[in-house]
């Protein structure tokens, strides 16, 4: 039996997105995703102040089409949950009014 | 040697403590045990020890593992030992996958895990135009990322050392399982590879509960959704996405040795389930852990075309064939990217990312149907013969050749370099009315354009996707690939709203 190497404490994989609790705030848009591939659709996202827009995925709810998102289009939300590579896990939302001082 | 199994004890150590490596370690001598019976010389190598990598001189790579390190560690343990197969032990976070760039424009992947690398002998890159020409029989036998108890692993290696190849006749049946607006080509797939009379469940309405019975065939093609951290994959009908198949659906219902492909988005992404909305494990995991023998899919967005059968689709039933001659897995994998890769005279960004994201989980040497030899094999004189060798031989044979397809793949097909040229007059004359009859505003559209290095003429692959919904959403959604060569629309092709 080979003599072991010091543990290599948390080994970690440089392509998988760490959970890291997150707040984001702007405008819910729908626009198309992932254009030509398998998962090619009509996604949720939100459109940030800074001009990004991140897709999101709501907890619990189907990743290609969610009613409850796609119905809150044109509002601003404050999102919070995780962000990951590709999307924005939303855990929990809030519905802001437009004179909130958001720019969405 | 016929085997290498790769193993980073440190990275396993930290997982697992000294006690779930020596489990490890048992479960890996009954492997070797078992090999030997069934004719293959397995070998472990700890890719973390120096007193394992330097007598080799192959250099060894650090306690925290990473791409770069493994690919060097990979090349030089396959310049020195020549292995017939490459077996990766552990999921990404114990042996990461190298992160290529993402080829394809503008789809929500920052980069491509991938494995393909590994298989092939350019030196270490993240450029994906670096790896068209894989000569290395390669699979993975993963862990769950994050997992603490080795029971996982501990499982998959015993069902690779008990593997047993069945006869042909047990591969008769499929099961085939389509998004329902993808059937006609996964229909044509399934004709291709299986035969008309094989069924094709689609959903909706099928799934997302199936029965033992209905997942009892050995031959499983999927062609549906995916999502990133996601347990289940999806069908399609309109705009409703229903589930097609699930985690925990599939648990304890895969018949033993079963092969699958597929096709889906992410449809083989290994990842921490404390990731995933339903906790339940991948999907590709949980096939390996009910006794799949193999299970090909994609790490990242995959691609199909508009109609008939391309990229994902082909890759997917090459691979399925391959095994059905009596290939092992990790030779059916090899042979299918070859095939991909040299049926084409360049490789547009699509193919590209295609060649990178799909890999093999599971032991790459098992051989789920038998090969049926030729009537001298059969023989005592013969058996007598190859007593010593078994199939190593005529296996050595086969990796000669392979390895050559793999290095006039990797010298002949040419590079994409992204350039920022304007398609000529002629190319946007013809392509506009395209778009526009697909349902694509032109206005709207977002053009990549790359360059075929060392094509005659000067070639350029443009790739038009629309950001914007589709004008018809009846039509879906979907990208046209226009290459052009001295001016002039040499092809285009579209590739399917999936």
């Amino acid at each position: 039996m080979p003599a072991d190497p010091p543990a290599a404490g948390d080994p970690g994989d440089p392509g998988a997105p760490a959970p890291s609790p997150a707040r984001l705030r702007g405008r819910v848009a729908c626009e198309r995703v992932s254009a030509g591939s398998k998962s090619d659709r009509i996604g949720t996202l939100l459109a940030l102040p800074d001009g990004r827009r991140v897709p999101l995925r709501r907890a619990g709810g189907n990743p290609f089409r969610d009613p409850e998102l796609e119905a809150l289009e044109g509002q601003v939300l404050i999102v919070e949950g995780e962000a990951r590579a590709s999307y924005f896990l939303v855990r929990h939302y809030t519905v802001c009014s437009d004179d909130d001082g958001s720019s969405g | 040697m016929d085997k290498l199994v790769v193993i980073h004890r440190g990275a396993l150590r930290a997982k697992y403590g000294a006690s779930g490596l020596k489990k490890i370690d048992a479960a890996l001598a009954k492997l070797v045990r078992q090999d030997k019976k069934r004719g293959i010389d397995t070998t472990l190598v700890a890719v973390d020890l120096a007193s394992e990598m330097k007598p080799l001189r192959a250099p060894v790579v650090p306690a925290k593992p990473d791409a770069r390190s493994l690919k060097a560690a990979i090349d030089a343990l396959a310049k020195a030992r020549q292995p017939h197969y490459f077996v990766l032990l552990g999921g990404p976070d114990v042996l990461p996958m190298v992160a290529l760039k993402n080829p394809a424009p503008s789809d929500g992947d920052a980069h491509v895990p991938s494995d393909l690398p590994y298989a092939c002998e350019a030196a270490y890159s993240t450029d994906p135009n670096r790896f068209l020409g894989p000569t290395r029989v390669l699979g993975r036998l993963p862990d769950l990322p994050g997992a603490s108890k080795p029971e996982l692993l501990l499982q998959l290696i015993k069902a690779a050392a008990d593997h047993q190849s069945r006869d042909r006749h047990d591969f008769d049946t499929s099961f085939g399982l389509s998004a329902e607006v993808w059937q006609a080509s996964t229909r044509q797939s399934l004709d291709n590879t299986f035969g008309p009379a094989n069924p094709l469940h689609l959903s909706p309405p099928d799934g997302p509960g199936w029965t033992q019975a209905e997942l009892a065939p050995r031959m499983h093609f999927i062609n549906c959704h995916g999502a990133e951290h996601d347990t289940s994959y999806y069908g399609q009908h309109g705009r409703d996405f229903p589930e097609a198949m699930t985690s925990a659906g599939v648990k304890g219902r895969i018949t033993p040795g079963s092969v699958v492909a597929a096709e889906c988005c992410y449809g083989a992404q290994v990842f921490d389930p404390a990731l995933a909305d339903s906790g339940e494990w991948p999907i590709s995991v949980r096939y390996l852990a009910d006794g799949a023998a193999a299970f090909v899919g994609s790490t990242t967005i995959a691609y199909g075309p508009s109609a008939g059968n391309g990229s994902a689709d082909l890759i997917c039933q090459f691979f399925l064939q391959r095994v059905l001659t009596g290939a092992s897995s990790g030779r059916a994998l090899l042979e299918a990217r070859q095939q991909f890769a040299g049926a084409r005279t360049h490789l547009d960004p699509v193919d590209l990312k295609t060649l990178a994201q799909f890999y093999l989980l599971g032991d790459p040497s098992l051989q789920p149907v038998t090969f049926v030899g030729h009537a001298l094999t059969k023989t005592q004189a013969f058996k007598r013969a190859f007593a010593a060798v078994q199939d190593r031989g005529v296996r050595g044979l086969r990796r000669e050749r392979l390895e050559r397809e793999g290095r006039n793949l990797a010298r002949s097909l040419p590079r994409l370099k992204s350039v920022d040229a304007k398609p000529a007059a002629a190319v946007t004359q013809a392509v506009t009315p395209m778009l526009r009859e697909s349902g694509l505003a032109p206005a709207d559209c977002q053009r990549t354009s790359y360059e075929v290095v060392g094509a005659p003429d000067r070639r350029v692959v443009h790739i038009y996707t629309a950001s914007l919904p589709a004008v018809d959403a009846t039509l879906r959604p979907l990208s046209l690939v226009a290459t052009e060569q001295g001016g002039r629309l040499l092809h285009v092709r579209r590739m399917h709203a999936r």
